[in-house]
């Protein structure tokens, strides 16, 4: 059940221009997250000992010390760990979309798998701890995808 | 039982000037804290054995120009020309506690018997904390392109989360900020100095990351605290009561992976310094503390150390700060110099220079009734220091 979000204002979210995100720039390790969203698929690296997930991507896993790890695809389904509605323009190229919702997405397939995204197009009521939401996938500059989630209505 | 208890104590502290913009380089403020602290001890810089200091820029992407934005072990060993140093630390985290708990190991063990401590902080032109680059690699490739790219954000979820699991509002912090802004109000060394404000002042502030607002922020400030340490022996000869350190430790280390700090990390974090703290010192607890001096860079800081440190449960904290039991004359006076919120951002250093002062009867018009034993830290839960002080050996 989502958490009561009692402390966004009413003027904390409006239509917000899009903001010219920095590029990425992967190695080895981390081009197979950026390749699978290419092709708009959520891919996150997993032991293939233990079968935990890692991400950011890993040399060694962490529980069982094996280096067998590789991507595979994830359910892209999850709920808003947490949130903030950024104001301040402090990052170079969002200074034009202030203010923006960043929210943690815990994805389903494990406890602490955490990703990143802005909840496009959202509005105040979207933004809401506990809520669950999923993958979408959203083109940026340079030939990036930028995984990101939506409500996916079923709260 | 701890090597290090009442083994080494605090014997002389010291401020240079604090301002948004002090119109000075850091390496002279610098200079101007440890000639203070050296001179507060009775001391002379040919005393001075060790030397300890955190160093890390305060912006990102600083130009580390060591007496400008940074000022190492190097530049204060050159500058105060520290002929008898045996011992130095530059640690990477943690802040001036840290510093000091790593300069009480090095004196209880006998490297060295007096050290120079200290935390100068730059503040740079344009905003603390920006985020400038338009490619981005390493673990912030997952996080910057969303516009996650700053301290205030990292903090900012583990906030909200709490908010959202507990229950506690912005109107339960307004009680933290307001106290401290009121104890900053009669410190004449505090940025905000003379500049109370009201809940409702609180209420209305200006939103950065939601929930933090600007007056949950420290505000950046050009400044430099310094002390000296000492053995015991030696403390009970000079000037000043000694500021004995009955235990203390350093540490703050996330144990999950992720590419963001979640609440349940930020807390585990803390609650394994708090466990490390309290096993140094047998026999003592939070409800032996008579205040406390608790980091607060970020204002929601003090409801993770409050729980770790255990001067209430966890998810209780936001509740035990109410009804006065923090203010100078409540049960549990908290950061009675303003803290960080009130002094401005000295990374620990209104913390401990006040528990200082305090335990000495120094703090003028902030001076609380009781005042003999008190615990301080500094750092967010991943990265702090944190001490017991008293002025007595217990
Ligand atoms: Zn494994």
């Amino acid at each position: 059940m989502p958490f009561a979000c009692t402390t966004l204002r009413p003027d904390e979210l409006r239509m917000r221009s899009s903001p010219q995100r920095p590029i990425p720039v992967p190695t080895p390790l981390t081009q197979p997250f950026w390749d699978a969203a290419k092709d708009g698929r959520l891919a996150i690296q997993r032991c293939r000992g233990c079968r935990r997930y890692f991400h950011p991507p890993v040399t060694v896993c962490t529980r069982c010390y094996g280096t067998d790890l590789g991507f595979e695809p994830v359910s892209g389904h999850g709920h808003i760990y947490s949130r903030t509605i950024m104001h301040d323009p402090r990052m170079r190229g969002f200074e034009e979309a202030v203010p923006f919702a960043i929210i943690i997405v815990e994805l389903v397939e494990q406890r602490g798998l955490f990703l990143v995204s802005n909840l496009p197009g959202a509005s105040i009521e979207d933004v809401e701890i506990g809520a669950e939401v999923q993958v979408m996938f959203e083109p940026m500059a340079a030939g990036f995808v930028l995984p990101q989630f939506r409500r996916s209505g079923r709260s | 039982m701890s090597h290090i208890r009442n083994q080494v104590a605090i014997v002389g502290v010291g401020y240079s000037d604090l301002a948004p913009h002090a119109g000075k380089s850091l390496g002279t403020l610098a200079i101007d804290a440890c000639r203070t602290a050296i001179a507060d001890a009775g001391l002379s810089v040919d005393d001075i054995d060790g030397i300890s200091n955190y160093p890390n820029a305060s912006r990102i992407g600083g130009g580390e120009q060591d007496g400008v934005d940074i000022v190492s072990v190097k530049y204060i060993a050159q500058a105060l020309a520290l002929r008898q140093l045996s011992w130095s630390c530059s640690i990477t985290s943690g802040t001036v506690v840290a510093s000091l708990v790593h300069a009480v190991n090095a004196v209880a063990s006998g490297a060295c018997n007096t050290v120079l401590v200290w935390r100068g902080m730059f503040s740079p032109p344009g905003k603390f904390g920006s985020f400038r680059s338009t490619h981005v690699a390493g673990d912030a490739q997952f996080t910057a392109p969303y516009g996650f790219a700053s301290n205030v954000m990292i903090f900012a979820f583990a906030y909200a989360r709490y908010m959202a699991v507990y229950g506690a509002t912005r109107e339960h912090m307004a009680t933290y900020v307001v106290n401290a802004r009121n104890n900053a109000s009669i410190n004449p060394q505090a940025v905000f100095h003379g500049k109370p404000i009201s809940r409702q002042d609180y209420m209305n502030a200006r939103m950065i990351a939601n929930p933090l607002s600007l007056l949950d922020c420290d505000r950046p400030v050009d400044g430099c605290g310094a002390l000296v340490v000492t053995t015991a022996e030696r403390a009970r000869y000079l000037q000043h009561r000694p500021a004995y350190v009955v235990g203390g430790t350093a540490g703050g280390f996330k144990f999950s992976h992720s590419p963001v700090l979640d609440l349940e990390s930020c807390m585990e974090a803390a609650q394994v310094v708090a466990r490390a703290l309290w096993k140094n010192i047998p026999g003592l607890t939070a409800g032996d503390m008579d205040f406390a001096n608790i980091y607060d860079g970020f204002s929601f800081f003090i409801y993770p150390w409050l729980e770790a440190f255990g001067f209430c449960k966890q998810g209780e904290a936001f509740a035990y700060i109410q009804d006065g039991r923090i203010a100078r004359d409540g049960a549990m006076p908290l950061n009675p110099s303003g803290g960080a919120i009130g002094m401005g951002r000295l990374h620990g250093s209104p913390q401990l220079i006040e528990a200082v002062l305090q335990l000495q009867g120094r703090a003028g018009a902030r001076q609380l009734k009781k005042a003999d034993v008190t615990l301080v830290n500094s750092g967010s839960p991943l990265g702090t220091g944190a001490v017991v002080l008293s002025n007595e050996a217990i």
